[in-house]
């Protein structure tokens, strides 16, 4: 419609048409005065003279004083057809405050139009292959694109900063198979002599032959040197397949995994070590029951002796399925410290009463030192009474008969620390930083005598460090030994108040 | 008369290591104890002893040191061995008997009875095969 309407010829301008009718009534009046002075009207001739005088004088005026707005009017629908902008518009050149006016608007139009930057014109599927293609450069995970004979042809930032390079382009036209060093013998097993290199190198070969093979995808690890660091990656490879046409190669994305691998063998080892700390006394439980049942003639005092032991290797089992769920728990993070208030005086001195057996059984001498003022500690009541039971039962088992064992606990500003001290074995230098690993145990024939798991201080230690304490030992072998638990203070002492 | 065979039992842990010698006592063997590879091997030293038992993992030298170290003197080349190990597929039985002539490598927890059946059908066989040798020994046996 609009079309339409503009492919009509030009409208007059207003000044045109006023100016047609202002002649019109002139001459009218003209005419009229004429045909009065002739006589067919009895009229005097002057009013009507005056009056075409002053319609003609109206008319000049008119035109006169329109010019401005004529030329305003006259750009306007000049510039109004489908074919021109009103950036066509022309200034007009007077004196008066329309035309300024005009020339200002046109001024301040173009300069609101003008386009900050140069535009660059994209169709809208475009502007997604932009975004598609900056996401893949900077999405974090190693990726790569190369054609059929591994020569890398694009990679995302993060395979940059896997291959140890600072500018993803320094990549191109390597060869993956090179970086990655599947393509000849690599370094690591250079080095490496004997079955294990022959290993290694079937295992190379293996991978780039599955890897150059024709299978569309294909995942692997594999373990290698990049740029001096050892390691182990999951390669995942896929051809690219396209119409007939299309650039034909592979994608590849490399991750490092040598965290969870490292993780996992962590685990593996902890599992291993665990399955062979159960069958011990599994296996001692199934011998002895069977004993006990098949052979005939066995004195009264023996069967008991058999019965004790059945019942001492069902109590180790359990106290070991209650620490590797512990441990567990700790390596996953999930054990739960409750928070109340702690009295290490009643805990150091039940814990004594606790162990009064075995150190009456051994004639150990037991002393506890505790300061009448100890402040409480804040923590888990029942598990700071195992790491406490537990040290001073190290203390009863680990030290020959008629020892000596003083338990002392004191505190400062900060810490209470509560000492256990023995005059036992004692514990050599090289295996004194191993004292708090799992599964540890010394290789003192003494030691090896006594029943034991190796968890007991792992865990003491962990539980100490969830408390924000610590566990420390000094040792001298044949001396004895001095563990140390020390605990941040967790509130007011209590002279003589017993906390609820 | 008949001998009464001699069995050293290596094994680190106490508990098991007094079940496998009551066992072995209880079948009519003689028992001796250590409770590691060392201890083991001067016990060995001393001589007089027809089979080892032993533990694999055990403080100061390992079942499989100690039996390393044994086979390379002569005195030991052919002493019955019988390897106890709680480690699981990880170690390679087939190939510890082949290498080293093991009589058997028997994974823990095992029964004693297992064991004292591997045991005394040794010894009695090795008794048996070596009759023409030794002619009392042979007689005891049929005896027995």
């Amino acid at each position: 419609m609009r079309d339409a309407r503009l492919s009509q010829p030009r409208p007059l301008t207003l000044r045109v048409r006023v100016s047609i009718i202002g002649i019109l009534l002139t001459f009218g009046i003209a005419a009229l005065g004429y045909l009065a002075s002739i006589g067919h009207f009895s009229t005097t001739q002057l009013p009507w003279t005056v009056a075409a005088a002053t319609c003609g004088l109206a008319s000049l005026l008119w035109y006169r004083a329109a010019g401005t707005l004529d030329c305003v009017e006259s750009e306007l629908l000049r510039t109004a057809s489908q074919s021109r902008s009103w950036k066509d518009a022309r200034k007009i050149v007077d004196a008066n405050s329309v035309a300024t006016a005009w020339n200002r608007l046109l001024d301040q139009a173009a300069a609101g139009a003008e386009p900050k930057e140069p535009v660059r014109t994209t169709a809208a599927l475009d502007d997604e292959v932009i975004t598609l293609a900056r996401a893949m450069r900077e999405l974090p995970s190693a990726w790569l694109i190369t054609d059929g004979d591994c020569v890398i042809k694009n990679a995302g930032t993060s395979a940059a900063a896997l291959f140890a390079v600072n500018d993803r382009r320094a990549l191109i036209n390597k060869d993956l198979m090179e970086l990655i060093e599947l393509r000849e013998p690599s370094q690591a097993t250079s080095n490496v002599s004997g079955p294990t290199a022959n290993e290694l190198e079937e295992q190379r070969r293996t991978a780039l032959t599955r890897l150059l093979g024709s299978v569309r995808m294909v995942t692997l690890r594999q373990e290698t040197m990049i740029a001096g660091r050892q390691l182990h990656l999951r390669i995942g490879r896929s051809r690219l397949v396209g119409r007939s046409g299309d650039g034909e190669g592979m994608i590849w994305v490399v991750e490092d995994i040598t965290q969870q691998a490292l993780a996992m063998k962590s685990r593996d080892q902890f599992l291993m070590t665990a399955t062979h700390e159960l069958r011990t006394p599994l296996g001692n439980l199934m011998a002895y029951a069977e004993t006990l049942a098949t052979n005939e003639g066995i004195d009264v005092e023996q069967q008991k002796e058999f019965c004790n032991v059945l019942y001492a290797e069902a109590s180790r089992l359990s106290r070991l399925v209650d620490h590797l769920l512990s441990v567990g728990q700790m390596e996953v993070g999930s054990l739960v410290i409750t928070q109340v208030e702690v009295d290490l005086a009643v805990v150091v001195s039940d814990a004594i009463a606790n162990l009064h057996a075995q150190s009456e059984a051994k004639c150990h001498k037991v002393e506890s030192d505790v300061s009448p003022k100890l402040p409480p500690a804040r923590g888990d009541r029942d598990k700071l009474s195992a790491v406490i039971v537990n040290l001073i039962g190290n203390a009863i088992k680990y030290t020959p008969a008629g020892g000596q064992i003083q338990v002392r606990a004191t505190a400062d500003d900060e810490f209470i620390r509560i000492e256990v001290r023995d005059n036992g074995y004692g514990i050599t230098e090289s295996e004194l930083p191993h004292v708090f690993e799992q599964f540890f145990r010394g290789t003192n024939p003494n030691v090896t005598a006594e029943t034991g798991n190796g968890l007991g201080l792992s865990f003491a230690r962990e539980i100490a460090r969830l408390h924000h304490g610590e566990i420390d030992v000094v040792s001298r072998l044949g001396e004895g030994s001095i563990f140390t638990l020390r605990l941040p203070i967790g509130g007011e002492a209590k002279s003589g108040l017993r906390p609820i | 008369m008949k001998k009464q065979h001699v069995v050293l039992v290596a094994e680190d842990d106490p508990v098991f290591r007094r079940v496998i010698a009551f066992s072995l006592e209880a079948s009519g063997f003689r028992c001796e104890t250590a409770s590691n590879g060392l201890e083991a091997m001067e016990i060995l030293g001393r001589g007089g002893i027809d089979m080892l038992v032993t533990d694999h993992q055990m403080p100061l030298c390992s079942g499989i040191e100690m039996i390393d170290k044994i086979r390379q003197q002569t005195s030991f080349a052919s002493l019955p061995i019988v390897l106890c190990t709680a480690k699981g597929f990880e170690l390679n039985a087939a190939e510890l008997i082949r290498h080293y002539r093991l009589l058997a490598v028997i994974r823990k927890p095992f029964s004693p009875r297992q064991m004292i059946g591997i045991v005394s059908a040794h010894l009695l066989a090795a008794n048996l095969q070596f009759a023409p040798i030794v002619a009392n020994e042979i007689s005891c046996v049929t005896l027995a």
